[in-house]
């Protein structure tokens, strides 16, 4: 039973005290590093406060060339004759809302102009984005059906092909494949199918998806799962896949016109809407490209173009 | 300046409306905040356009000062001595200022993404004062999956300013955190007052850290509207009132845990712990009548499912599907299931080993005032359990998604546990603030005896 108040001893005031003592010095220590941190954030803000502009802030927060590539877009968005058009941006990691960020009220984004930050060239071409694991693996009568999971890591405009890898030993001179792409373990969405058929086995072997995926962005942690079955065209000889890779590219600009390059950062035009501009306007659209063209070839066709 | 209208003068006048004079002037300060954003809410989810909406205002504003002067004896604020006033105000406002210093230095940042691709969305949608629907026309993203509370206090200030600048809208958050450390004070020991204030302006800075006030996250706004729904219910349990008829202190507690449901969905849950909670404690202290009980508790705890209802029932009424809010990280079947993951325990179990281990000093402090006010202080018991219960069934709680979540359970981990597990800290601070006050009050007694 606790001790109530007719039972008080003379050392309940000390235990008291004590309680709240070293109640207080425990605390101590994360009070003294939030005045620390209040005390450094203030000496380091107020300065920049004063020193700086919004706009060198905004500069500063998102990047001239470098991070969201801010400085780059300004130069080239704030221009676009539309008032709510706002490019698709493509950084070689992931979309980062610049258009939310990004002054106005631009809040379309319009496939009709690319532009693309610190990308590297190996983002154009076709490479390596990920090795599946696999799920579950069957044999079949003159095959193999497996399911393997993966994940990207980074936004890619194509998954554009597999490559599979097989089990060492002599392989079925031709083989036809079928592939099922879902768009997670779980909720078993088709995104899409192939068929290869009759194609001569090697021990490493890369399917092109004909239809690829397109626009693999913001997956998060959800991983896809590609249903693959091999089976033996004449021949009782069955080949098991011990390794699956998939292939894509970060930045696909087929389609697509370059406009504007400054180091690692281009803008890019939809082929059909630039040929279209440059034909037979609309004049502001017309103006937009004439005052943002660098790439010399282009800008010939413009002028040539617009000579009588 | 325009911006500081909004937030300091305009909720103070919402705020008097209340007839009762305990109520702190910093919960005051709150309710006025939270009423306004609530009706500005409701006015957007029902399509008015802004002009009407702030009319709605202005009136609400002019009804509340009119009620005041009418009432002005039985509404006025406790006589506030200047010492009790001016200290904790001047020891904390260096928190605020600092807040304020650093948001409007830097711009809401890209690493901190869901601050942009969730709530800065919203403040823009808002700001243009988009309709719930719109979702379909903008790319700013939708209204969907969670509530607005906060974007919408956020666009509120916005728009005093005239131009569209996102750090004045983040000034809300840290405010919050100033009112909820001075709301402590509504907690003070009948003796040692200036101790216990200056132990108040102490805590404010024990629990500051900064960047989940100032990054444009809403999981600080969570956090402290627990805090304030805590005080109010232990304040209730510290006068040791009756439930009889309305009670400021059960009113403020439910309305926070209630507002809770309109800043975070996962605010649904620890608004319903802290209240049911609360009512449990209650009844276990005084037991009698189930039905009468029921009958007590009853128009609050309706007022909370009120607010939780209100998100979904906007979202239906405004032509969206209200059964798929969140995202696809959850479906009924995986939050039934949960406990087919049990083995998952693995992985999410060092998560909470490391925030104990972080937490320890704070922790043990938290142990020793409860249990120096547990065994001194009978009255303290039924507070002491109440806060108790919160923060281990919010514990148990803040384990559950991970049981169930269908993402990568790593991912969303490292993703997610943090903030989750941050949306309790108040909780901490209260348990010291009436812990203190309980061991300060003894201590007085000690003193009279003697």
């Amino acid at each position: 039973m606790p001790p109530d108040n007719r039972t008080l001893n003379r050392n309940q005031p000390l235990i008291v005290r004590a309680c709240l003592l070293l109640a207080f010095l425990l605390l101590i220590p994360s009070a003294w590093g939030h005045v620390a941190h209040v005390f450094q954030t203030l000496t380091a803000d107020v300065p920049y406060l004063l020193g700086t502009t919004p706009e060198q802030r905004k500069l500063d927060t998102y990047g001239d060339r470098k991070n969201t590539g801010y400085g780059y877009l300004l130069e080239l968005v704030e221009d676009i004759p539309e008032e709510h058009f706002f490019p698709r941006v493509r950084y070689s990691t992931f979309y980062p809302n610049t258009h939310v960020v990004f002054p106005g009220y631009r809040h379309v984004i319009d496939d009709r102009l690319m532009i693309g930050i610190d990308i590297a060239a190996s983002d154009f071409r076709e490479t390596l984005v990920t090795s599946a694991t696999p799920h579950m693996k069957e044999k079949t009568e003159r095959g193999y059906v497996g399911a393997w999971a993966f994940a990207t890591t980074w936004e890619y405009d194509l998954i554009s092909a597999i490559t599979l890898y097989f089990a060492p030993g002599q392989l079925p001179p031709l083989q036809n494949f079928k592939a099922t792409l879902y768009d997670s373990p779980k909720n078993q969405v088709i995104r899409n199918r192939w068929v290869w058929l009759n194609q001569p086995s090697k021990s490493k072997m890369t399917l092109n998806l004909k239809d690829p995926i397109r626009d693999v962005y913001g997956r998060g942690s959800v991983p896809f799962l590609l249903l693959l079955e091999n089976t033996a065209v004449g021949s009782k000889q069955t080949a098991e896949i011990v390794k699956v890779e998939i292939l894509g590219k970060k930045i696909d600009t087929d389609g697509y016109t370059l406009f504007h390059r400054e180091q690692t950062h281009f803008a890019a035009a939809e082929t059909s809407f630039l040929n279209q501009v440059i034909r037979s306007g609309p004049p502001a659209w017309r103006q937009y490209f004439d005052d943002h063209i660098n790439i010399p070839d282009i800008r010939k066709i413009l002028d040539q173009e617009a000579s009588p | 300046m325009l911006c500081l209208v909004p937030i300091f003068v305009l909720p103070w006048i919402v705020g008097l409306v209340l007839k009762h004079r305990h109520v702190h002037w910093a919960s005051r300060w709150y309710f006025g905040l939270l009423s306004i954003g609530i009706l500005l809410m409701l006015c957007h989810a029902l399509g008015l356009p802004l002009l009407v909406t702030y009319l709605f205002v202005l009136l609400l504003l002019i009804g509340c000062a009119f009620l005041y002067a009418q009432n002005k004896q039985a509404s006025a604020i406790t006589e506030v001595r200047a010492f009790e006033f001016s200290f904790p105000v001047l020891a904390l406002l260096p928190l605020l200022v600092t807040s304020y210093i650093h948001i409007l230095s830097h711009p809401v940042a890209p690493a901190d993404w869901d601050a942009i691709s969730t709530w800065f969305f919203r403040v823009k949608l808002l700001y243009i004062w988009a309709p719930l629907k719109n979702a379909g026309w903008i790319d700013w993203g939708s209204y969907i999956n969670y509530p607005h509370l906060g974007p919408m206090l956020e666009t509120w200030v916005i728009h005093f300013t005239g131009q569209l600048l996102e750090t004045h809208g983040r000034l809300v958050i840290p405010t919050l955190y100033f009112f909820w450390a001075l709301n402590h004070l509504s907690l003070a020991p009948q003796v040692f007052r200036r101790v216990y204030f200056l132990f108040i302006a102490f805590l404010g800075y024990v629990f500051f850290e900064m960047h989940p006030f100032v990054n444009g996250y809403q999981d600080g706004m969570v956090a402290i509207l627990a805090g304030m729904s805590l005080i109010h219910f232990a304040r209730f349990f510290m006068r040791e009132d009756e439930l009889k008829g309305f009670h400021p202190d059960v009113f403020l507690g439910f309305f926070y845990a209630g507002a809770l449901a309109l800043v975070k969905s996962e605010g649904v849950f620890l608004g319903l712990i802290i209240s049911l909670s609360a009512s449990l404690s209650y009844f276990l202290k005084k037991p009698g009548c189930p039905l009468k009980f029921a009958l007590r508790i009853g128009p609050y705890l309706l007022m909370q499912f009120l607010f939780i209802l209100a998100w979904p029932l906007l979202i239906q009424m405004s032509g969206h599907d209200a059964s798929q809010l969140q995202n696809k990280a959850f479906t009924l079947s995986t939050v039934i299931h949960w406990y087919q993951n049990l083995e998952r325990w693995e992985v999410i179990g060092p998560y909470f080993g490391n925030y104990f281990l972080q937490k320890l000093p704070i922790l043990l402090a938290c142990l020793l005032v409860s249990i120096g006010s547990f065994i001194l202080q009978a009255r303290s018991r039924c507070v002491l359990g109440f806060l108790w219960s919160v923060w281990v069934l919010h514990l148990i709680f803040v384990a559950l998604p991970y049981f169930a979540t269908l993402s990568n359970l790593h991912w969303h981990l490292a993703n997610s546990f943090d903030r989750l597990i941050f949306q309790h800290f108040a909780f901490y601070a209260v348990i010291l603030a009436v812990g203190v006050s309980f061991l300060a009050d003894k201590l007085g007694s000690f003193s009279s005896k003697t």
